[in-house]
């Protein structure tokens, strides 16, 4: 009876997920929008890795400059050489925390993340509303929110002003995978 | 009008004629030449990473090396560039292979069925950077070129 009893909780206790790990999404997609008269630029990044830390809901995210696409070949040149430098900044790092993030939540879940993303050098404080599923231990993230160009000391000629929007939507979907480490 | 006078009304209409020709024949060279540069600035195509010859051949562990090392100097070496890298394959996914647990690639295609774990191969891509937070160099549009070992 006790040796049952023992093999039950053996079975009930594996069965309860376990929080103490993190998540990785290597090929996490941000996406830059500029919406104006004259184009509209798009910019697709599909390599985005990010980590998210179970126990207590800290998230890092890394993207690599030199990885965002763009439908022109020119877009390409103008944002890596003139406007984030790509070759003295090769990336964009955030760092924050998902606020109360239930990870044993099955299903939706709308949460803030609040941290710090650096790009072009410059810091800026974000706040993010964001997505979370949960689907059986695989957690997709996905949102949109919009930045200044000017925040990240990103100046454009004012030739190509018509042409680029001072505020960029970025969106975001990251699918997340147990991390063995 | 005597006969003198209208022969040279016809050579002048005849020059006329050529003159208007060459005239139209040039502004439709400007337009061309126009055209052409606007395309070339505007429209450009973006580069070929698989048909590019690579700027260097280089193992996964020494690329790995200098990035962690000396990030900024191996960015201006590698950042951008078309390099042939190998490696023994440590991980792989339908798109993608790490080498030797350091340097992370992305492919252009599928990746071909022949590429097994543990297995050494050399690819060639180009290099992104190096992501601080696993700690690996990161190449993206790879081919695969060579089985090594």
């Amino acid at each position: 009876m006790i040796k049952q009893f023992f093999a039950l909780l053996l079975i009930a206790t594996s069965m309860i997920p376990d929080t103490n790990e993190k998540i990785i999404a290597r090929q996490g997609r941000v996406s830059f929008f500029s919406y104006t008269t004259v184009e509209n630029i798009q910019a697709d990044n599909n390599q985005v890795l990010s980590i998210i830390d179970m126990e207590d809901g800290s998230i890092a995210v890394s993207m690599l400059m030199n990885a965002f696409v763009f439908e022109k070949a020119l877009m390409k040149g103008h944002f890596n050489e003139s406007y984030v430098e790509s070759d003295l900044y090769p990336k964009g790092v955030f760092e924050g925390k998902i606020i109360d993030f239930d990870p044993n939540q099955q299903g939706e879940q709308i949460k803030m993340i609040e941290g710090i993303f650096t790009m072009h050098g410059v810091p800026n404080e974000l706040s993010i509303k964001t997505k979370i599923e949960n689907n059986n231990g695989k957690y997709v993230l996905t949102g949109t929110f919009e930045t200044l160009v000017a925040d990240y000391d990103i100046k454009i000629p004012a030739l190509l002003s018509e042409n680029i929007s001072d505020r960029i939507e970025v969106n975001f979907r990251f699918e997340f995978q147990p991390y063995e480490n | 009008m005597t006969k003198m006078e209208l022969q040279n009304t016809t050579t002048e209409d005849v020059k006329m004629k050529k003159k208007t020709k060459v005239l139209i024949f040039i502004s439709l060279a400007a337009v061309i030449t126009a055209f052409a540069v606007y395309q070339y600035t505007f429209n450009s195509s973006h580069r070929d990473i698989a048909s590019e010859a690579a700027f260097t051949s280089i193992t996964a562990q020494s690329m790995h090396q200098e990035f962690s090392s000396d990030e900024a100097s191996a960015s201006q070496n590698y950042l951008d560039q078309v390099i042939a890298i190998t490696g023994v394959v440590s991980e792989k996914t339908k798109e993608s292979l790490t080498l030797d647990n350091l340097v992370y690639v992305v492919m252009s295609q599928p990746l071909p069925k022949e590429i097994e774990v543990g297995t050494e191969w050399s690819i060639k891509g180009r290099c992104i950077g190096y992501d601080g937070l696993l700690e690996m160099v990161k190449i993206d549009q790879a081919t695969t070129i060579t089985k090594t070992d």
